[in-house]
């Protein structure tokens, strides 16, 4: 190897590489990295048994209990008591048994959404980015590729998915495939955009006269590095599909009532709102930002993370920050 | 060379190139997939606007006969053909539910949104971009360094915090306490309080009440849109400054950077050298919130009961209003293009190693 090596040049190599990712995950977690985590781990327990718990957490107070689905008759739209924590709709259902619900709709249906999308957007973002400019047949389909994800993201997106919930039906499933479409070339542009520079920087044709393959190439030295701003944007993205699904529940285009679901439940209080009767709205979006707020925190706690992983990469690739 | 021909050269070039040509050579065919798209979903909608228009108490006849008068009985390529027939000669059709034609709605529509929208847009560029470029590029010295770093970590939870909230949620708060409790705004509906509408020369109300120099109208288009333009600013801004701050700090190491540094620069010079390179992703996310707030708008604007162009889309399509419905989805995709194309243009501009 003809490395010059002085002072200032860190090691670099498969050693440095191991050692970086070992710091990265063994790294000491700040106060603020703990109470995020935990945080995650309470939105996902309550995914799982939210609307189990809910009847018995909300009768706490009085021995009473009310199901999600529950409507207390005789004792609609009042404020927060002992007996409904969080207060009662106008139709008697208690809030606070809902809000522990409502994860198992909202959440399950953010994740798998922008699940679902990275994995289908980022491969033809990288494959477009790669390929485009090589022959003419490469070109070629990377610019159909390109121009697909235009026509998708030309539709303006909250119409498109209403007019999808419309056209299959009103359920959860059909929410998820409407987010996927609308948020599947968000990260194909992204990662496009960033193999596009990163396939031009001197260690893509070092490690291509080094006679590595195409193969090799993007998997190894590439794709790694092109991922970040689409790392960084998952938290957005997972933020942006609840607050969408909440969104179109709240038109009465998402979730069907009387399923708890955050936005439905702020539609239900939307009118109270104006005259003063202020829980039914504010509760429920008060979690609505909680969720979204925590999973925030966290998808930083992945990309800071990922920085280590990066910089060990380029440990690996011995390539000096380029000027 | 002069300062505004070496920022006008790169735009001169481009224009003169293939790439923009070959942009707006797409344009036609990705507009014509988009109509064949969104009519074939928008007639698998299920309901039966004959249903809608005359009630449950007509009778087979009558339907028959208003299903032959909209066409409604000839092939879906047929209605497909006489819809694009119409809209190359600039006919868009006419709504069920207005009466108007559907071109007519948007000249009554489309300007107001757009102007919400744009003031919306500027206002968050003049406040986050250069609170972004502050905490992204912290000082390194100095009693600056610690100002510099506080604001970064409150700005940094701004931005996570905004880009949690819902824009209708928080819409219906600030309505709770700047309307319901403190009674500090105009009651929410409209652009205007009642009589103060100026006259109509543009459709731009902003535009409308300084150009008639109407000072009631201008007073009160702006305290109706006090918490329409807060909100969006809030929820929207967010994302722009979270990404000044990424992209600004990213580099923040870079060799170039720290060469600038060594070289003794000021703070500000480096600053203007970083926020350059920087603007790429920056200009991206400008481009999808620009795009996506036009139709996108519409819960700000069915809570401020503002007569918009997001609203009108949403309508259309719970309503069964077939033309208007794909002219919405047509308009608003032409939007969404221009915009990209633009944020294109900016990126080729700003950085000759994108091949695009």
């Amino acid at each position: 190897m003809t490395t010059t090596t002085d002072v200032a040049t860190p090691p670099t190599g498969p050693a440095a590489f191991f050692a970086a990712l070992l710091r990265m995950l063994f790294r000491k977690p700040g106060r603020g990295t703990a109470f995020v985590w935990s945080g995650v781990g309470l939105i996902l327990i309550l995914t799982a048994i939210g609307p189990e718990i809910g009847p018995a957490l909300s009768g706490v107070g009085c021995g009473c209990g009310w199901g999600s689905e529950e409507i207390d008759r005789g004792h609609a739209l009042e404020g927060p008591s002992a007996s409904h924590f969080f207060g009662t709709d106008r139709t008697g259902f208690d809030i606070f048994s809902r809000v522990l619900s409502s994860p198992r709709i909202n959440l399950v249906i953010a994740l798998v959404a922008t699940a679902l999308s990275v994995v289908i957007g980022l491969p033809l973002g990288l494959l477009a980015g790669y390929v485009g400019g090589r022959t003419r047949a490469a070109t070629a389909l990377s610019e159909v590729i390109m121009r697909c994800m235009d026509v998708l993201q030309s539709f303006p997106l909250f119409v498109f998915a209403i007019v999808l919930v419309a056209v299959i039906g009103q359920s959860a499933e059909i929410v998820i495939i409407a987010l996927t479409i609308v948020n599947l070339p968000v990260f194909a542009r992204l990662a496009r955009a960033e193999m596009l520079t990163v396939r031009e920087q001197p260690y893509a044709d070092a490690a291509r006269i080094l006679g590595h393959g195409n193969f090799r190439l993007i998997f190894r030295h590439l794709a790694p590095n092109s991922i970040a701003s689409s790392v960084a944007t998952v938290p957005m993205v997972i933020g942006f599909v609840i607050l969408f699904t909440a969104s179109l529940s709240f038109v009465g285009a998402g979730v069907k009532p009387p399923q708890a679901e955050l936005g439905g439940m702020i539609r239900v209080g939307a009118n109270n709102m104006v005259t003063g009767e202020w829980w039914p709205s504010v509760f429920p979006g008060i979690a609505l930002g909680l969720f979204v707020l925590i999973f925030a925190f966290a998808a930083q706690d992945i990309a800071v993370r990922m920085r280590s992983v990066k910089r060990a990469e380029g440990l690996m690739s011995a390539d000096t920050t380029s000027a | 060379m002069n300062p505004a021909a070496s920022i006008l050269k790169p735009f001169v070039a481009l224009f003169s190139s293939p790439f923009i040509q070959r942009r707006l050579l797409f344009f036609i065919p990705q507009l014509f997939i988009i109509t064949i798209i969104t009519f074939i979903l928008l007639k698998l909608v299920p309901g039966d606007i004959v249903d809608v228009l005359l009630g449950g108490l007509s009778t087979e006849v009558q339907r028959e006969g208003l299903r032959e008068d909209l066409g409604l009985n000839d092939s879906v390529f047929s209605q497909y053909f006489t819809y694009i027939e119409g809209l190359v000669q600039g006919d868009l059709g006419r709504s069920f539910f207005t009466g108007q034609t559907v071109a007519e709605d948007f000249k009554d529509r489309l300007p107001a949104t757009l102007e919400l929208i744009t003031i919306a847009l500027g206002v968050s560029l003049l406040i986050m971009i250069p609170l972004g470029i502050r905490a992204g590029s912290p000082k390194q010295t100095g009693w600056a360094a610690k100002f510099d770093k506080g604001l970064s970590k409150v700005v940094t939870f701004y931005g996570l915090l905004a880009g949690s909230l819902a824009d209708f949620w928080l819409a219906l708060i600030l309505i709770f306490i700047f309307y319901a409790t403190a009674n500090i705004v105009p009651e929410p509906g409209g652009y205007f309080a009642l009589g103060n509408e100026p006259n109509a020369t543009t459709g731009f109300h902003l535009l409308d009440s300084i150009i008639n120099g109407d000072g009631a109208a201008l007073k009160s288009y702006l305290g109706h849109m006090l918490l329409p333009v807060a909100t969006l600013v809030f929820v929207y801004g967010g994302p722009i400054l979270k990404m000044t701050i990424t992209s600004m700090a990213e580099i923040q190491n870079s060799a170039y950077v720290e060469n600038a540094r060594g070289m003794g620069f000021k703070t500000g010079t480096i600053r203007r050298i970083q926020f350059r390179n920087s603007l790429p992703p920056i200009i991206t996310i400008i481009g999808v919130i620009y795009g996506f707030l036009l139709g996108g708008a519409v819960l700000v604007e069915r809570i401020f009961s503002l007569n918009g162009f997001g609203n009108y889309g949403v309508e259309s399509v719970l309503q069964n209003d077939f033309l208007a419905a794909q002219s919405f989805m047509l308009v608003a995709a032409i939007w969404v293009m221009l915009v990209y194309l633009v944020v294109d243009i900016l990126h080729a501009a700003l950085d000759p190693r994108i091949r695009l």
